[in-house]
């Protein structure tokens, strides 16, 4: 792994102006992300995890500080930092198939290119008969795993994250988890993913930002030494749990 | 199974009811009924039936007449109206320079134009496809910017982060995104060309229903007066059915229910 950051914060605040109210979202916001690394970032509701995430996906512009991605000042939203948002965003008016094949067919990839990779990602997530659905007859989980393919077959360099099992019950979105991280492990990429679930967080990252209530800003950042392969079974295994408890406190205490 | 269905619902019990009912009501309040409404206010229906023989073939030409005008009116009025009002949003400048003219003219009645069409290009068609395109216009470019403007940000967002330009996000993501908003508008649009038609046709044509109402109404023919009102509400009412099984197949991803 190339120890010089892939993703790099430096003294990023936004700020957000309108004629209600002036909201310092994020202050002094500091870190380094490094190549095929997963983060998650953790805080309570409101911190601005999700301003966080839209200063590197490009789609907000910083307040003061900057951002870089390979070394380079993030200017906008681009294909190299595909997002799986909170909200539903998968494309109704669009097939199962042609949503995955949105992102390449957008990069212009020939044909054959396209349907390999929809193909692909469609057994990845198990809706191989569902192709040819619209997502209306989806499920919320179902649409998820479709708006998670779409992001992975743009072939991002990153993949940024936001809450996106937060509306999904609790057997889904474990299910879920685990796909994603077996999806991670399979290919790999940098992945920011932002939750306010402590148990999602610790399941899912190599590393554990935690934040501060607003205006946000990083109170710790721990590793996740639980090994590359993670299933159900690490959720009751002890250090796991230990961990928890004790992130738990330290948040409470924030 | 779709074909069951809408056979199901065209042969629907209550519409065929209605139907009937109004069939009934007036033969029975008619001349050949009750005899409470004179023919001269109100002619019965065995007048209407006769005043189709009387008037054979040109009423086929006057149908063809009248569909070929709102047609025009329709197609051309909503291509200029979703390419205006998608300019409006897309160039701030276009929008700048072409609101307050759009704007301004959009609360006058497209028929209170009719002295200048007619100055302009006497009771040729012209006139007519002009007034008709202009009032289908105005619905839709209105409608077409709002609802570009109300295209949800996070289906452009999450396009442009899957690496779409901005011509990919106009034609994939925003222009689907419109559409369903502007199956009501024009629903409303086919019924203002119909009155536009019409009153084209008044002010000078030699075909179409409208025309022909005209016609009646100076020989005093109630009965070809009444059979036009009826040809144009079924004509309306196909154009209508039609444009909605069109939009129902094209939205077919939205969930909306189709009629």
């Amino acid at each position: 792994m190339d120890d010089s950051p892939f993703l790099e914060f430096n003294n990023v605040s936004v700020n957000f102006n309108t004629e209600q109210m002036d909201v310092l979202a994020l202050s002094d916001f500091n870190l380094s992300v490094l190549e095929n690394e997963f983060i998650c970032i953790v805080g309570e509701s409101g911190c601005g995890k999700t301003t966080a995430l839209n200063v590197a996906a490009g789609l907000i512009q910083p307040t003061s500080g900057y951002i870089k991605f390979k070394g380079k000042e993030i200017k906008g939203p681009d294909a190299s930092r595909a997002v799986v948002f909170q909200m539903d965003a998968v494309f109704p008016w669009m097939t199962v198939q042609e949503n995955i094949a949105f992102g390449p067919k957008s990069q212009n990839k020939s044909q054959s290119e396209v349907n390999s990779l929809v193909d692909q990602y469609l057994n990845l997530i198990g809706l191989q008969e569902f192709k040819s659905a619209w997502p209306k007859n989806l499920s919320g989980g179902m649409r998820k795993r479709v708006d998670l393919a779409r992001a992975y077959a743009s072939n991002p360099s990153m993949l940024l994250m936001d809450e996106p099992f937060g509306a999904l019950d609790f057997i889904m979105k474990e299910n879920l988890q685990e796909q994603s991280r077996k999806l991670f492990n399979l290919d790999k990429k940098t992945i920011i993913f932002i939750t306010h679930d402590l148990e999602e967080a610790l399941f899912l990252g190599d590393r554990l930002v935690v934040m501060t209530s607003r205006p946000g800003t990083i109170a710790k950042i721990v590793k996740c030494d639980f090994g590359e392969e993670r299933t159900f079974a690490l959720r009751s295994q002890p250090e796991f749990i230990n961990m928890r408890v004790e992130l738990r406190k330290f948040m409470e205490s924030k | 199974m779709k074909t069951k269905r809408l056979k199901l619902k065209l042969v629907s019990p209550l519409s065929i009811l209605s139907v009937f009912l109004t069939l009934f009501l007036w033969y029975s309040l008619s001349e050949d009924g009750l005899k409470i409404i004179s023919a001269i206010k109100f002619p019965p229906p065995t007048q209407v039936f006769e005043s189709i023989e009387f008037l054979g073939f040109k009423i086929f030409t006057d149908i063809f007449a009248t569909s070929a005008r709102v047609l025009f009116g329709l197609i051309v009025g909503t291509i200029l109206g979703c390419v205006v009002g998608a300019m409006i949003v897309f160039s701030r400048r276009t929008g700048e320079f072409l609101n307050p003219i759009i704007e301004g003219s959009r609360p006058v009645p497209v028929i209170a134009m009719i002295p200048f069409f007619l100055m302009w290009f006497g009771i040729e068609e012209p006139g007519k496809l002009f007034l008709v395109t202009i009032g289908v216009f105005m619905i839709v470019v209105v409608n077409v910017s709002e609802s570009i403007r109300n295209v949800p940000k996070l289906y452009i967002q999450a396009a442009q982060t899957l690496g779409a330009s901005t011509r990919i996000i106009r034609k994939r993501i925003i222009f689907p995104a419109i559409i369903p908003a502007l199956i009501g508008p024009l629903r409303v649009a086919v019924a203002l060309t119909f009155t536009l038609v019409v009153a084209a046709e008044f002010m000078g044509a030699q075909n179409g229903i409208g025309y022909r109402i005209l016609e009646a109404r100076r020989l005093f023919y109630p009965q070809v007066i009444l059979l036009g009102i009826i040809q144009l509400g079924i004509l309306a009412s196909i154009f209508d059915a039609v444009l909605q099984r069109t939009m129902g197949r094209i939205t077919r991803w939205s969930g909306r229910e189709s009629k």
